[in-house]
């Protein structure tokens, strides 16, 4: 922002992307839909989630990079979203870090214990366990 | 554009040295602004990565109350409206008031169909009976999980759905502002800014899609 602009700078023209980019970044879109879509079926057990993830955050930098224009953005602006996809990664570690070293279960109003272990006083769920 | 041959003069506010700084200025409020969204739907995947750590089976398992079809279905539309809104971006920018407009109406379809679609799911949870609270009448096993599951993905596509109807919101008021030629090729913010949101909501949408509808289908 700061950065001293000569006078032939152009506003229009310096942020845009060409249609044909476009059209290649939503078909590239498509294509990681349906291998997300398609790997989902493959068993993986519990790694399934982290190949989604991989695949969400490929899609999630196409459209960062091209529909939002960041390829072209100044580095406050990708600061700024930086830092706030570190704070969430800071909250979720010390949120699981936290998770593993924990031994009791939580008690949600409206959902009751879960695994059956309710803290003194809590009511009692709403829908008991039947048969 | 601000060459003599195309006629357009940029108009920036007196607080501006120009039309470029003005542009700048309005891209990182904006991304500020996206900044916290980040931080405000990160506390919600954080508490769906936490439970998921939890409960991963129970979790993989409820997964499959989705409908793959509606949210893959849905998935295709919300991207296709990113496409349709970075046009009328590109058409502020190069092309005519007509384009620009017929670009912003589509990806207002495009939004209503991709709620309408979320309204069918929802009404669909009702008649399941996998709404939680007091209309919850699954009784499987890891029934408490199901509901947790479930209580996460009511948040989460909630939340997603608010930010559309301001988006479509939005969108609605460009097309009248478009109208009365507000922007031309030297002054489109305004339009940039709310692709800006558009595109962000998108994101959101494809972290959830995988989360939601395909953690469970192995």
């Amino acid at each position: 922002m700061s950065e001293q602009k000569d006078s032939t700078s152009v506003t229009g023209e310096q942020h845009s992307i060409s249609v044909p980019t476009y059209l290649a970044v939503f078909g590239a879109l498509m294509v990681l839909t349906a291998v997300t879509v398609v790997s989902a079926h493959i068993d993986l057990g519990h790694f399934n989630i982290v190949v989604a993830l991989i695949i969400a955050v490929t899609k999630a930098t196409l459209v960062v990079t091209y529909f939002m224009h960041l390829r072209y953005g100044t580095n406050m602006t990708r600061a700024v979203l930086i830092s706030g996809v570190i704070a969430v990664f800071l909250l979720m570690g010390i949120a699981i870090d936290d998770l593993r070293n924990r031994h009791t279960r939580t008690y949600l109003p409206f959902i009751g214990a879960l695994n059956g272990v309710r803290p003194p006083n809590a009511p009692l769920p709403p829908h008991p366990p039947e048969e | 554009m601000h060459d003599a041959a195309s006629g357009v003069v940029p108009y920036h506010a007196h607080q501006f040295d120009d039309a470029e700084q003005q542009y700048q200025t309005s891209t990182l409020g904006m991304w500020l602004f996206l900044g916290q969204e980040v931080l405000f739907f990160g506390a919600v995947f954080a508490t769906y990565f936490y439970y998921f750590f939890l409960y991963p089976d129970a979790f993989e398992a409820a997964s499959n109350h989705l409908s793959l079809t509606l949210g893959a279905f849905n998935t295709v539309v919300l991207i296709g409206s990113s496409l349709t809104m970075v046009f009328a971006v590109h058409a502020a920018q190069h092309g005519t008031k007509r384009a620009q407009m017929a670009w912003l109406v589509a990806t207002m379809i495009l939004g209503i169909v991709f709620l309408c679609v979320k309204a069918y799911e929802y009404t669909h949870k009702f008649h399941e009976g996998l709404v939680p609270g007091e209309l919850f009448t699954y009784h499987g096993p890891d029934a408490p999980q199901h509901q947790l599951f479930l209580c996460l993905y009511f948040a989460m596509t909630g939340l997603h759905a608010l930010h559309m109807i301001i988006g479509i919101g939005i969108l609605a008021a460009l097309v009248l502002l478009a109208n009365r030629d507000w922007f031309n090729a030297g002054y489109y913010s305004p339009v940039e800014m709310t692709g800006l949101y558009w595109h962000f909501v998108d994101l959101v949408w494809i972290f959830l899609f995988p989360l939601l509808y395909l953690i469970g289908r192995h």
